[in-house]
């Protein structure tokens, strides 16, 4: 275990695409729920055998916390499990929340990573998306968080956005790539159920844009920021150099263990997936009644055994998605105690020959990823692992 | 089944006593809910027993709020006078597929509830239905139901009935079946004019089977109306026309329940468990007799069930051909007009080709495979039965489109005609008239048989009306058309055989046979319609319709660019994976044709060409 994400699920309003676990207006909240979290770190006490090598706030808007309670959550992650001095500590951000000040306590708390939520440089976009920050505040964060001494900065953006044209989504590359950052996420726009957009979307308020105007938007992406010296190391994330990739994310997509703290949170231990409570106000409740002693986490909502089936499945779905590396077959065969090449023999067959998926030679030996084609048409690699 | 407690035991009741009758409506106008009330006001269910609509005891019937299998009910009622009446409640189906049905349903009576919504207004079911009571010489009661409602046109439909039926304003009776207002006055107008039967009791046994069901215990119940002599439980009986033997489980009424008696005769309504194991050795429209002592002539009326209308039924999974066997065997032990045989396709693998009455009675299959049965089922549009002389001399007889030879072999090709009749205000004569005539219809005569209200008469080819035309007809009259049909002839058309190419491959399940004239539009209709159904895939497939040596159009599917999920992250894996599970299980619902995936709509996309 050494992967720790905690969840803040507080925004200052609830943006139109998402369907994430977050609440506007509860911030009179957050003092109460920064207690519970502290309760749930210690709970984990026991379970958790060496030191921290990466903690993620994710949200929700954790930039929302006071930076002292970052500062005093990052400590009890540390009196609790023991922190490695390299430990990658990321903090989501959200422009209109940053100032100087607060970045600086930030920085000095022992966040080193930042991962900020632009989504786009182009107001037209951003008020389409029913985001709460304009296009100033957005580069306003980024050049404020460079002067709070941030040396590893991401910036996520959304392409396929109603109105946006082609065009528009390469002058926000340019201006991603001239901001100097380290880290870009890019994500097409999804149609989740639930969200205002969906709402919008049924009563014909809406239309979203063609799917192959958003292909073009990808395969643009892809194309330019590979010439600009960016590695597509996973289908939605581009790093400068393997030093500036995700640590944490990695931990996912190489279907790792990982702590998830806080409501809503997710998390996979002891070879099963487990997910806490979704309600603030009843994981505050909970956590508030808990004795100590429990052996189950008051606050763990449903726990999924994951057989050695699962297990390599999602090994696959998972591992396929790190477009550079792809899944080594000798890990696969170390981990499992069986070959790749003869687990998914058909499937891989098939999707050779579909030429969506390619053999690469590395070092320890063959690591099978997704060809080009294969990572425009992920899905249907991963519905065959399935 | 429905509790015996509370039910009033029987005595004999004297023949002059007994009152057979059926209740006549169209779909909605209220003969369930009146039923109902029936059978509250006189104690034949409590209330605390009473279920919405009784009669109707499929899930399905109480959707759809029609009729499916007619069903027969027995009540006492005590009149006014203080004497108790025998009342035989015999329930028909409500739709023009079941005509024959209900024609035999009537035969069974002496008299005819005829109720009529006073917020619609005479429809032209509830006139065919009418003319089949007229036909069998009932005495008609006619009722005007929902005058409770603020829609109500009492007068107005008051005075189309009195014109319709000659009869005096003062013998319409004005109801709520809802509220139950006048229905005692309904139950009092059964006993006092509606003839009792004339029957023998002495004569040899002759009983009409008027509707069956099958009964896993008991075997098929055969539902009778005894028009002379009698029967016991421990008689050896024959159906006259299937010559099937019975000896019976037990004889009995419907109290709504089945319940065992020892003597039917003359004048009764009641059932024969006849032990049979299915519905098509025991038919309706057949004679019951004894087997020692038979009548020499069945009672008049009898006809075997035909198909009219054909179309291919497919599992989704192969691996359900057996449970879809399984399903349509039982479907069929109790309906008897029901008709499969194995087909093979090279599109949908095995299936089965079935044979249905009309298309009210495929939509029906189709949901009690899917309701009843939990099948997945793929079903093909339908067909009608085509006649083929060939050059060589023999006629060939098709149902599938697919079968249909190549040109050069074909002399002619007979198609079913049909007589149809859509009752329609005034108003919608020209836009009737129009349809009609787009789907080769000819026009026959006419008749105002109420104010402001038209029956048209025409002459047009079944395959016309099989797809759509209801629809479309109820659509272009805001509601108010209604219509009914029956068989005429075959009659020689200019009929060509369509076919659709997906990835240059015919593909034999989306064969269409049309009139040459409509080849053109019809073939450009369904590949765009097929352009829209069939999801993109990973190559470019063309679409081709193709007639009469000729690719008349053609479009194509673009190739798939972009389907990838773009976040997965710690919190998400478990809900990617369901939802890469749910795309997945979507495909396999597909079907392969080649390589191309098909979704199984597309199968069924001729069907709404003029969407």
């Amino acid at each position: 275990m050494s992967a720790v994400y905690i969840h803040i699920p507080f925004c200052v309003k609830r943006c139109y695409y998402c369907d994430f676990i977050t609440y506007a207006g509860q911030g009179h909240l957050i003092a109460d729920y920064h207690n519970a979290v502290l309760k749930e770190l210690e709970f984990y006490q026991r379970f958790v055998t060496e030191p921290v090598s990466s903690l993620y706030f994710g949200g929700g808007t954790p930039s929302l916390l006071p930076a002292l309670a970052v500062a005093d959550l990052i400590q009890a992650v540390e009196l609790n499990y023991g922190l490695n001095p390299n430990a990658e500590i990321t903090l989501e951000a959200n422009p209109g929340t940053l100032d100087l000040q607060k970045l600086t306590d930030l920085k000095t708390a022992g966040v080193n990573r930042l991962s900020i939520g632009i989504q786009s440089f182009d107001n037209s976009d951003l008020v389409a998306l029913g985001r709460v920050h304009n296009a100033d505040q957005a580069l306003e964060a980024i050049s404020l968080s460079r002067q709070a001494g941030f040396d590893n900065l991401s910036l996520d953006f959304i392409f396929g956005i109603p109105g946006q044209s082609l065009a528009g989504w390469q002058k926000n590359l340019s201006m991603a790539v001239e901001a100097g950052v380290e880290h870009l996420s890019l994500y097409s726009l999804i149609l989740e159920e639930g969200t205002v957009y969906a709402c919008m979307v049924a009563r014909d308020e809406l239309t979203l844009p063609d799917d192959d105007l958003v292909a073009d938007m990808f395969e643009l992406a892809m194309d330019y920021l590979a010439a600009q010296g960016f590695q597509q190391y996973e289908i939605s994330n581009w790093s400068r150099g393997a030093a500036h990739q995700s640590q944490h994310n990695k931990v996912y997509w190489q279907n790792q263990d990982y702590l998830g703290i806080g409501a809503a949170a997710h998390g996979l231990l002891a070879e099963s997936r487990y997910n806490n409570i979704a309600t603030t106000p009843e994981y505050i409740q909970r956590m508030r009644q808990t004795n100590k002693k429990t052996q189950l986490s008051p606050v763990v909502e449903e726990t999924i055994p994951i057989s050695r089936k699962d297990a390599m499945q999602e090994h696959m779905i998972l591992g396929l998605r790190m477009t550079a590396r792809g899944v080594s077959a000798s890990e696969f065969n170390l981990r499992y105690g069986e070959e790749l090449e003869t687990v998914f023999a058909g499937q891989i067959q098939k999707m050779l020959a579909l030429g969506l998926l390619e053999w690469m030679d590395f070092k320890d030996g063959r690591h099978l990823r997704l060809t080009r084609r294969g990572i425009m048409l992920g899905n249907l690699v991963f519905q065959e692992f399935i | 089944m429905f509790p015996v407690e509370g039910i009033i035991s029987y005595t004999d009741t004297l023949m002059e006593n007994i009152r057979n009758f059926c209740i006549i409506a169209h779909v909605d106008h209220g003969k369930s809910t009146l039923a109902d009330r029936m059978l509250q006001l006189t104690g034949t269910i409590s209330d605390r027993d009473m279920t919405e609509q009784v009669l109707d005891s499929m899930d399905l019937e109480r959707e759809k709020g029609v009729t499916i299998k007619a069903s027969a009910v027995r009540m006492v009622f005590t009149a006014p006078d203080g004497r108790d009446y025998e009342f035989n409640l015999i329930d028909t189906p409500g739709h023009v597929d079941f005509s024959y049905e209900v024609s035999r349903a009537l035969y069974a009576c002496e008299g005819a509830v005829l109720v009529i919504d006073a917020t619609q207004g005479i429809e032209a079911q509830t006139l065919a239905n009418l003319y089949l009571a007229l036909d069998a010489n009932l005495v008609i009661i006619p009722v005007l139901n929902k005058v409770d409602l603020q829609s109500a046109m009492v007068e107005e439909v008051t005075r189309d009935l009195v014109q319709l039926l000659g009869v005096d304003k003062s013998d319409i009776i004005a109801i709520s079946a809802k509220t139950g207002e006048n229905v005692d006055l309904v139950l009092q107008a059964i006993a006092e004019r509606i003839p009792a039967p004339v029957a023998d009791k002495e004569k040899p046994l002759r009983a009409l089977v008027f509707d069956s069901h099958y009964d896993s215990y008991k075997g098929v119940i055969a539902y009778i109306r005894v028009f002379d002599g009698k029967i016991s439980p421990s008689d050896k009986l024959k159906m006259i026309a299937t010559g099937s033997r019975i000896e019976p489980v037990e004889i009995g009424v419907f109290s709504p329940g089945m319940k065992p008696v020892q003597l039917l005769e003359a004048g009764d309504v009641g059932y024969v468990a006849t032990g049979l194991k299915t519905v098509s050795d025991c038919r309706v429209g057949d004679t019951i007799t004894h087997a020692l002592k038979p009548a020499e002539t069945p009672l008049p009326g009898y006809q075997k069930a035909k198909p009219m209308v054909f179309a291919g039924v497919y599992p989704t999974e192969g691996e359900d051909y057996g449970n879809l066997k399984d399903a349509l065997e039982k479907l069929q032990l109790n309906d008897a007009s029901l008709t499969y045989e194995p087909e093979t396709s090279e599109a949908l693998n095995f299936g089965f080709r079935c044979g249905f009455l009309g298309l009210f009675h495929m939509e029906i299959i189709q949901e009690r495979l899917e309701r009843e049965y939990n099948l997945d089922v793929v079903f093909t549009a339908p067909s009608v039965e085509y006649k083929v002389d060939l050059r060589d001399g023999k006629t060939i007889i098709i149902d599938s489109p697919a079968d249909l030879p190549d040109e050069g072999e074909i002399v002619d090709i007979y198609e079913p005609w049909m007589e149809l009749e859509i009752f329609t205000p005034t108003d919608y004569y020209g836009v009737v008239m129009d349809l009609v005539k787009k789907r080769r219809g000819i026009y026959v005569n006419q008749d105002y048989p109420a104010a402001n209200r038209v029956q048209l008469n025409f002459e047009i080819p079944l395959s016309e009306i099989i797809i759509d035309f209801f629809d479309l007809l109820k659509s272009s009259t805001r509601g108010y058309a209604s219509m009914d049909y029956k068989f005429i002839e075959y009659r020689a058309g200019d009929l060509v055989k369509l076919q659709i190419l997906l990835n240059e491959e015919p593909v034999d399940a989306l064969t269409a046979i049309v009139h040459k004239g409509d080849a053109f539009h019809k073939g450009q209709a369904l590949v765009s319609k097929l352009k829209g159904i069939i999801p993109s895939q990973m190559f470019v497939i063309p679409i081709q319709a193709y007639a009469q040596g000729r690719v008349i159009s053609r479009a194509n599917v673009k190739a798939l660019r972009k389907d990838v999920l773009a976040k997965c992250y710690g919190g998400d894996i478990t809900r990617k994976k369901k939802l890469l599970e749910k795309q997945k299980k979507g495909k396999k619902r597909m079907k392969m044709v080649g390589n191309v995936q098909i979704p199984q709509e597309a199968f069924m996309a001729i069907l709404r060409l003029e969407d």
